[in-house]
């Protein structure tokens, strides 16, 4: 008896010595570091939406999230002009862009603490691949292998240059045996983060994963995504200290912002632009060049840029968002004289009056709107803006229920092919953004484009803006940056271009 | 009355029923498309035939209400689009921060415009209840969304004693980041229960009964309590309640502005993401809830008042 007691004694300080020795261990780790000269620490970022789900990319908000929780094999880097490895340590392309072969990083687990092989990533692109939501993404006749636990291949139908930067960074990789309905709301992955918690259309709350592959980050412990609609409320939470990271501002609380004490507002480029769509079927004036020169020369964007983005935009100068193979064009100077006489030359030298469609509610909108109407009218054309409800706006636009449709628009992926297609290149049934756009030279170019890598893709690129910027072939106005709200403690806080959430790095100072 | 709280609560049937049908309709004749909203700008056409073939969207509209009805006979409000999950649970969700806003916004209401109402009609001839009726006229004129960003500056910011919105975790929390909503939902509902209550006691000060009880010697204190207020109690509940309707409106912009997970923030979501089954089922959940309400009010009046008594009990 005495002796089991003994022994039972010996197993639990046994086990206290392990309990104690782990947890020291543990705390070994988190020392902090040159990569993390703080460790722990819980970030409260607000955003004005929840995420759809942990799965697919649906809509911004999820897209800007994902990226906390799932690993994909290639991520784009933070000035959104490449790729570089997430789970793949390296990657290439054979001579005609048909076979992708991937080579994985030694030791990858998923949050759970179980091993990632590459047999995972096969199962989690063919599935992702096969699944209806992602329908086209995955040319049929596409086939996968992984000869050994760090290699995997992707053999295509067809040469893509693209393939990689257009559609990799968005599949996440997963256990074999997970099925992507669990992922929507429980997803199990790679990312710097878990998530813990998800109480739908308030908070979500990640918690750092251990098993990262990129120690020693992420830096902080924990990551509470809270949905707070409103952007005046999120400044107001911001100022109060009751949030670290506030991702929408009021553009008219920016410079009071900026002298608050404890309130930082660095201001990020981004992908987003601001044009106004001109549809040609629905007013037969835009389908005229000097028409729509005389336009783009007579909106004065500087001053859209300060007065309704407070400075935080500035004038577009290539339909092409600033990412990679943009190419900066000869802007269009705010010359009124020169209007007048792309106007006189025209087929419509006294003008013509149009309806500029917008959606209700929204400021910046509001602003832009008023400043075209006010401008074009020293043209002879007579604006009539039409408000509606956003999502009733979209329907508009998507049935050419328009004559000039306001449009903020962004890019999502690095590389500008899937962009161009939906812009410029009057591809599918959208015909341009469903401006009935149609380029015969734009539309080659792009053709040859989708089965063209190396410098000849650049060039094209180059050449396919030239063509859209020379033919004023909307009326272009702003770039827009992001200004985030930061409280100064919070350190290593950047947002790419494509405005995904890069947290690694972040870490909080007292 | 127990009768007639039955027979009101039957004739609820009909009217959900006609409200879940004008919301069925109205919210798929409202231009946008939920599987294009799902699968954005790059969604291909056969696609979003797919989607909208797999959500029922294809069929005639009487036909996709007649599949709703038999669903809610299951307890089934139908699946969100948006969150992907059952439309009902969602609902379940919201519904805890909704009520006790609600219900927090009717207790400051009455805080405020009772003794405000009561104050007034007693002062009806001075100075004092002059401001107090100038001050009715501004709170009526003020909107809720300036009123609750002003209340959050106050004291979320110049003088830090409360939560710059949210909900909290645990209920002494919930008091605390739900007293400026409840309270800016209070300002914009009190001065119509002021005025309302105000008009009641003046007209029960002037009533015969009330000079009689004064001429019997009674204290004023008591014929205020048992003759004035009691009688003046009844319109004012009854715009308080017929208001509730009002306030749930309200509440869309309040727990919008105040980061408040509640029902409001979810219609918004769901109109904004083309989620009908959302939209639908929040709906009938803010119906429910003000015909109930209603029921409730008239039940309280007919308890205070014989003569609201009397009628009920006659109605067939």
């Amino acid at each position: 008896m005495t002796i089991k007691m003994g022994a039972g004694v010996r197993l639990i300080g046994a086990a206290l010595i392990l309990a104690l020795g782990a947890g020291v261990a543990a705390a070994q780790e988190r020392q902090t570091s040159e990569q993390c000269p703080a460790v722990g620490g819980v970030l409260k970022f607000a955003r004005s939406a929840d995420v759809s789900d942990w799965y697919y990319q649906g809509n911004n908000p999820t897209i800007w999230a994902w990226p906390l929780v799932n690993l994909p094999l290639v991520k784009n880097n933070l000035t959104a002009t490449g790729l570089e490895g997430a789970a793949a340590e390296s990657w290439e392309a054979n001579a005609d862009y048909t076979q992708f072969t991937f080579k994985l990083r030694e030791g990858l687990k998923f949050s759970d603490g179980s091993e990632l092989t590459a047999a995972d990533v096969l199962t989690s692109i063919s599935t992702a691949g096969a699944d209806p939501q992602n329908a086209g993404r995955i040319l049929e006749g596409t086939t996968f292998e992984a000869p050994d636990d760090r290699t995997f291949i992707i053999n295509l139908p067809e040469p893509q240059p693209a393939f990689v930067e257009s559609q990799l960074t968005q599949f996440g990789i997963y256990p074999a045996e997970a099925d992507a309905q669990t992922m929507l709301t429980a997803p199990v992955s790679a990312g710097p983060f878990i998530l813990a918690e998800w109480q739908k259309g308030q908070m979500a709350r990640l918690t750092r994963n251990p098993h990262y592959w990129n120690q020693p980050y992420p830096c902080l412990d924990e990551v509470q995504l809270l949905v707070v609609g409103d952007a005046t409320t999120q400044a107001l939470q911001l100022q109060a200290g009751q949030i670290d990271i506030a991702q929408e501002l009021p553009p008219v609380q920016l410079e009071a912002l900026r002298g608050m004490p404890g309130v930082t507002v660095p201001v990020f480029p981004t992908l987003a632009e601001q044009l106004i769509r001109l549809q040609r079927v629905t007013q037969p004036a835009f389908a005229d060049v000097n028409v729509r020169k005389a336009m783009n020369h007579a909106i004065d964007k500087a001053a859209i840029a300060e007065v309704v983005f407070f400075g935080t935009a500035s004038e577009m100068n290539s339909e092409m968002p600033r990412t990679k193979y943009y190419v900066a064009q000869t802007p269009y100077t705010y010359d009124i004289a020169k209007a007048k006489e792309h106007m006189a030359a025209s087929g419509f030298p006294n003008g013509f009056t149009t309806e500029l469609l917008i959606a209700s509610g929204d400021p910046v909108e509001t602003g832009i709107s008023t400043i075209v109407k006010a401008q074009l009218a020293e043209i002879g054309i007579t604006v009539n803006i039409q408000q509606v409800e956003a999502g009733t706006k979209f329907d508009l636009r998507n049935n050419r229920q328009f004559e000039m449709f306001l449009a903020s628009t962004s890019a999502d992926q690095i590389d500008p092919q899937g962009f161009w297609s939906f812009c410029c290149a009057a591809q599918r049934n959208r015909g341009s953004a469903f401006t009935d756009y149609i380029e015969d030279d734009m539309i080659a170019l792009y053709e040859g484009v989708t089965k063209t890598g190396g410098p000849r893709r650049e060039e094209i690129f180059a050449e396919m803006q030239k063509i859209g910027w020379d033919d004023a072939a909307q009326l272009f106005l702003v770039f827009i940056d992001a200004p985030i709200g930061v409280r100064s403690n919070v350190q290593g806080f950047v947002v790419p271009p494509t405005r995904t959430h890069v947290l690694d790095t972040v870490y909080k100072t007292e | 009355m127990f009768a007639f709280a039955v027979r009101r609560t039957l004739q609820m049937i009909p009217v959900l029923i006609g409200i879940s049908l004008a919301m069925f309709v109205l919210v798929r004749v409202v231009p946008g498309d939920p599987a294009k909203v799902a699968l954005g700008i790059y969604g291909s056409p056969e696609l979003v035939a797919e989607l909208r073939a797999h959500w029922g969207l294809d069929q005639p509209v009487i036909v996709q209400y007649g599949i709703f009805l038999g669903q809610i006979l299951q307890g089934d409000l139908g699946h969100s689009y948006f969150y992907g999950q059952p439309a009902i649970e969602l609902v379940i969700e919201r519904l805890p921060p909704a009520l006790f806003l609600t219900a927090y916004a009717v207790v400051l209401t009455l805080l405020i415009s009772v003794p405000l109402a009561v104050w007034s009609a007693l002062r009806r001839n001075r100075l004092t209840g002059a401001i107090v009726r100038t001050m009715v006229v501004l709170g009526l004129g003020l909107p809720k969304y300036w009123i609750g960003i002003i209340l959050l500056l106050i004291f979320g910011i110049w003088w830090p004693v409360l939560p710059v919105g949210g909900y909290g975790t645990n209920f002494p929390e919930q008091l605390r980041s739900l007293l400026l909503p409840s309270l800016t939902l209070a300002l914009s509902l009190a001065p119509l229960i002021v005025r309302s209550l105000r008009a009641s006691i003046i007209e029960a000060l002037e009533a015969d009964h009330v000079d009689m009880a004064r001429s019997k010697g009674v204290d004023d204190r008591l014929v205020l309590l048992r003759h004035v207020f009691r009688l003046a109690l009844i319109p004012a509940i009854t715009i308080l309640g017929l208001h509730i309707g009002l306030l749930i409106g309200a509440t869309l912009i309040v727990e919008y502005v105040f980061a408040v997970p509640g029902l409001g923030q979810l219609m918004i979501t769901a109109i904004s993401t083309r989620d009908y089954p959302t939209v639908v089922a929040v709906t009938l959940t803010f119906a429910v809830f003000v015909m109930t309400v209603n029921l409730l009010t008239d039940l309280l009046v007919a308890l205070l008042d014989p003569r609201a008594r009397a009628a009920m009990m006659a109605a067939k």
